[in-house]
């Protein structure tokens, strides 16, 4: 359980580091010994990694503004109506707080929630974080490597601004307030005036997000800021490029596989999620908590992480590799295991997908973890509409970029992926005044349990998974809405669920004649799907599931 | 080439419709250096005007046979058995009708039985009948396809016979000359000098590493379609093998082939790696043309993902992470006898090229390609030359084991070096006539059976019963469970044996 639970859950935290238990946020140097001297640590003016940021006009304050007790820095509730006053508290804490709702973390025993967003700058002082560095830099020892003075590590970890140009204070909140909310500077103030208030408690941002405040009340907003990171984004005038590149995952960062959904469930909620809030989150019409949007949140993520990956890619095919050192083919773009599998079978299994003309022989299998959903999301009632916008450039996506590499045509695949993007943009647009009724999910999931269902890969496997996870969620939801007790047959559904993600965990390495206790204390596991065999898995563990969740809706279709 | 294009287009249209936007700036550049430089030459490709005879006709006399012809010490006219009942060699074209074949031949796009009359295929697993330019060789269709079955038979390694085959017996005009004379004869007639070490051990590389002027290459497309991975080469271990239908008469005669054989690999791979480079892009698949992922090495891409990760751990010596490397070159083999003193700034510059950005930099990887083989041909001339005794045989074998263990060890060059070893070893008991064996302590003996044993080396030559182990699978994990430090404490202890005697 734990292995699986490590690809949707450690991967939820920015890097998903081991974490060293008693980091404190505001003192990352302690792992250096080196706290008295952190505030002046950065010398000045130099740039490590690309330089499209430079922070002239910094509008960041640090977490420290928020913190206030009377603030967001109040003590622990569970009152609804006074989470916002302990925000920064849940976002600071080190104590578990509450299992989640959501079944994927509760069937890992990964129930203690912390918000690792705040330990996102200490970990960069990890040996492991040094050692990505040392082995991407080509440098002669650990110890000069500097991730957390690297803008291709701040960018994300902390503000993506130059590093050199930003205060160690600010740098060592790691993802803080601002980061998701929108730097302070010029509305901190503000925001707490009575007239701001008022305004905003009549549903008016507007005021608030012209000085810089993000509106993180719907799910699209919020959506788009975790993709920023958890997916990449190509920077601009004011941000750093955020870009987990093949290079960096072979020096040792994992590799990104967002899920909205899954990774909503993993963080502790410093909002109010309960319909008996009160206070502004409560004032958007037609807002809708978490709990009520499991299938919403599910299909937005899709596409904003969708559309964030073909922007990645447009600017990956657009950047001169003559010029910069960004690496082209650029192979995060393609499914891991397509290339990092053994060759120890004949006939194997990628070798009867060749047969079936699924997948060209020897070739690498391009968006196997961001697409195949999306496309199973627009062949399904009533999103068909976005059929025609989306499949056609997707599709020619997946053509360019399955040439053989040395033909790989940039300008094409930059053009498609822009094209693709905008399709996304707006599917997402008007997505997010979708809403799905029971009726919705029941159909979808009836549909996600089509039989026909072949995974080519375990990242469709995993991301299917992840689909009946979240409409599962959702008709749970619904049914207790509506005072429906869950029974035998719910339990089955469950069961089968988890019997899936149990068939797709990687497995342990096997360390019984591993002389290095260090080594064994390490608990070293596969980090692929050894000898994944589509076929096993289809029969053995979605077959069983889907005709469970057939039987049970067609069980109610007919009462 | 036709035959192939034709197969690869046609399976192009199935797969990739749309490889046709071929227009991009890499095969723009690449391109720019195809038509500026031509492939190498293919060094075996023998007269023009020469034909195959077809092994039959050399088994009148190598076969014991025939009355008249008489044994000699350099022939004992056995020859045609040992290779008939015992070399794979002989079997190497009953691989193209294998059921593994016929899957290949699905995946690949071909047509049923066409594998056993491609020349892709047939230029490795038996004689190559397409590459005459005098028509036709045989007399009919029924005489080639009896020589193509007889798979590697003796013209694949010997020559063309036409010209030569009623004249090399004769010791007035050819066999009983003195070497000028006679090395003079084997040009003249298009006969290949196997007694020649360089020579001898380019023309096994060039199917057991790949050859592209030769027509041998075994492009990554075939490997993804069945096609087994060719497993690590040592010259003296594979003739050891086969085995032998030879008689080796000069004295120290295996170690000189040790010592030339890391230069002639090492300027193999850089000639592939070049010409690979330069070919031109055929559509459909992900191989053959620049990038052809079959010159890199197999399990820089090939292997399941730990945490924690060796590879992060041991580090990339030099390289950037996430890059595809080139094969191993056999580094501590190539300069153990020799190292020219700017080979090293030559060697760089090249891996600079190919590291620079994934599938390298093409125009400055062809440019240190050229200086890398240009320097590689003068070590290999002045080694040639050079005088080898029992003492410089020992240093061989230190220089060996000190290189091997300063090198980053992958399971290729390990066995490489086990092969290596045990030749030189074996060649130092068995001396020259009027020469005193200078045997090995037996401690450094027993090292090298231990290293043998951590490489998986083959405990003796194939016959029926033993056919050599190489099972994909077994030598895929052989490669994953090879432990190289290990193997470095064992060289480490070698070199220290031979240093205090």
């Amino acid at each position: 359980m734990r292995h699986f639970a490590g690809f949707v859950v450690a991967i939820a935290l920015v890097g998903g580091f081991v974490w060293r238990t008693a980091t404190a946020p505001a003192s990352p140097d302690t792992a250096t010994n080196n706290s008295a001297t952190h505030a002046t640590e950065i010398p000045p003016g130099k740039l490590i990694g690309p330089a499209n940021a430079l922070a002239k006009d910094l509008k960041y304050i640090g977490v420290g503004g928020c913190a206030a007790a009377a603030c967001h820095g109040g003590p622990l509730t569970s009152d609804p109506s006074r989470l916002w006053n302990c925000s920064y508290t849940i976002w600071a804490t080190q104590e578990p707080l509450a299992a989640t709702e959501n079944r994927a973390i509760k069937t890992a025993d990964h129930a203690r929630l912390i918000d690792k967003h705040n330990r996102s700058y200490s970990v960069l002082y990890e040996k492991r974080s040094k050692r990505i560095v040392q082995l991407l830099d080509h440098l002669p020892d650990i110890e000069s490597a500097q991730p957390q003075k690297d803008a291709r590590c701040v960018a994300c970890h902390s503000v993506p601004r130059d590093p050199a140009t930003v205060p160690i204070s600010i740098l060592a909140d790691g993802v803080g307030c601002e980061l998701c909310h929108g730097p302070a500077k010029d509305w901190i103030v503000k925001h707490t005036e009575k007239q701001w208030i008022a305004a905003y408690e009549k549903g008016d941002y507007k005021p608030l997000t012209d000085l810089g405040m993000i509106d993180t009340r719907s799910l699209l907003s919020r959506a788009r800021i975790c993709a920023g990171c958890h997916v990449g984004s190509p920077g601009d005038a004011t941000q750093l490029t955020r870009d987990v590149n093949h290079d960096l995952i072979a020096a040792g960062h994992p590799r990104l596989d967002f899920s909205y959904h899954a990774f909503l469930g993993v963080m502790p909620k410093h909002w109010s999620d309960s319909a008996a809030r009160s206070g502004p989150a409560a004032m958007k019409p037609g807002f809708k908590t978490d709990s009520e949007s499991h299938a919403e949140a599910w299909a937005i993520g899709q596409v904003v992480a969708a559309e964030a990956a073909l922007k990645l890619l447009a600017h990956r095919a657009a950047v001169d590799d003559k010029v910069s050192s960004c690496p082209w083919p650029e192979f995060s773009e393609y499914d891991c295991y397509a290339c990092h599998h053994e060759l120890g079978s004949f006939p194997s299994p990628r070798q009867d997908a060749a047969k079936k003309r699924s997948q060209p022989l020897g070739s690498l299998r391009w968006g196997s973890w961001y697409f195949p959903e999306v496309q199973f999301l627009i062949a399904s009632e009533p999103f068909r509409k976005w059929y025609e916008d989306f499949d056609q450039p997707l599709n020619e996506l997946k053509a360019q970029m399955a040439a053989p590499i040395a033909t790989l045509d940039r300008k094409a695949i930059q053009e498609s992926a822009t094209k693709a993007a905008a399709a996304m943009r707006r599917m997402a647009g008007e997505l997010e005044h979708q809403s799905f009724d029971q009726d919705k999910i029941d159909r979808l999931l009836l549909r996600a349990a089509d039989e026909n269902f072949s995974p080519s890969d375990w990242d469709e496997a995993a991301q299917r998974l992840l689909t009946l996870d979240a409409l599962w969620d959702a008709h749970q939801f619904f049914q207790s809405q509506r005072g429906v007790p869950s029974g035998k047959d719910e339990q089955a559904v469950t069961d089968a669920l988890d019997a899936i993600r149990k068939k797709l965990e990687f497995p342990p390495v096997d360390t019984k004649n591993e002389p290095s206790a260090e080594v064994r204390r390490l608990n070293p596991h596969f980090d692929s799907p050894v000898r994944f065999d589509a076929e096993a898995i289809r029969t053995e563990a979605f077959k069983p599931a889907f005709a469970r969740i057939h039987s049970l809706l067609a069980g109610k279709e007919s009462k | 080439m036709t035959q192939r294009n034709d197969r690869l287009k046609q399976s192009a249209a199935v797969f990739v419709a749309t490889a046709a936007i071929a227009a991009c700036l890499v095969v723009a550049e690449r391109g720019k250096s195809a038509d500026a430089e031509p492939v190498s030459e293919c060094p075996g490709a023998g007269k023009p005007e020469s034909r195959y005879m077809g092994a039959g006709s050399c088994s009148l006399c190598h076969a014991n046979g025939n009355a008249s012809a008489v044994p000699s010490e350099l022939a004992t006219l056995d020859e045609f058995q040992a290779w008939d009942r015992r070399d794979k060699h002989r079997l190497a074209f009953k691989a193209l009708t294998s059921p593994r074949a016929k899957e290949m031949e699905t995946l690949l796009g071909m047509k049923p039985g066409e594998a056993a009359t491609s020349r892709q295929c047939l230029a490795c697993h038996a004689i190559d009948v397409t590459a005459d330019t005098a028509g036709p060789t045989l007399p009919d269709a029924a005489a080639q396809h009896a020589a193509v079955e007889q798979g590697v038979g003796c013209e694949a390694c010997h020559g063309r016979a036409s010209l030569w085959i009623d004249r090399h017996w004769k010791p007035g005009e050819w066999s009983a000359l003195e070497p000028p004379l006679k090395e003079q004869k084997y040009d003249q007639y298009g006969m290949t000098n196997l007694r020649d070490p360089v020579r001898r051990t380019e023309l096994c590389l060039s199917c057991h590493l790949g050859d592209i002027a030769c027509g041998k290459f075994v492009t990554h497309d075939m490997f993804a379609a069945g096609h087994p991975p060719l497993p690590a080469f040592e010259i003296e271990s594979f003739l050891e093998q086969m085995p032998p239908h030879w008689r080796t008469v000069a004295p120290l005669s295996r170690t000189r082939s040790v010592a030339l054989e890391g230069l002639v690999a090492l300027r193999a791979s850089v000639r592939l790696l070049a010409d690979a480079n330069r070919l031109p892009q055929q559509q459909g698949h992900a191989g053959t043309g620049p990038c052809d992922f079959a010159v890199y090495d197999c399990t820089a891409c090939h292997h399941e993902l730990h945490i924690p990760s060796a590879r992060q751990e041991r580090g990339y010596f030099g390289g950037a992470p996430g890059r595809p490397s080139l094969r191993a070159w056999n580094m501590p083999l190539a300069m153990a006898a020799i190292k020219p003193s700017t080979l090293d700034a030559a060697l760089a510059r090249l891996q600079s090229a190919t590291r620079g950005r994934p599938f390298g930099d093409a125009q400055a990887l062809q440019t240190a390609a050229r200086d890398v083989v240009s320097q590689l041909d003068q070590a290999i001339g002045s080694l040639r030359s050079k005088p080898l005794d029992g003492a410089e045989s020992r240093r061989l074998v230190e220089q060996i084991c000190r290189l091997g263990a300063e090198s980053p060890l992958d399971y290729d060059t390990a066995w490489q070096l086990t092969g290596a070893l045990r030749a030189i070893v074996a060649d130092l008991d068995r001396p020259g006539p009027g020469e005193a064996a200078i045997p090995f302590d037996p401690k450094i003996k027993s090292l090298i059976e231990e290293l043998s044993a951590l490489v998986h080396f083959p405990s003796a030559p194939n016959s029926p019963s033993n056919p050599q182990a190489n099972d994909r699978g077994s030598l895929w994990q052989n490669g994953e469970d090879f432990k190289p430090e290990r193997f470095r404490d064992k060289l480490e202890e070698i070199g220290k044996l031979l240093v205090t005697p």
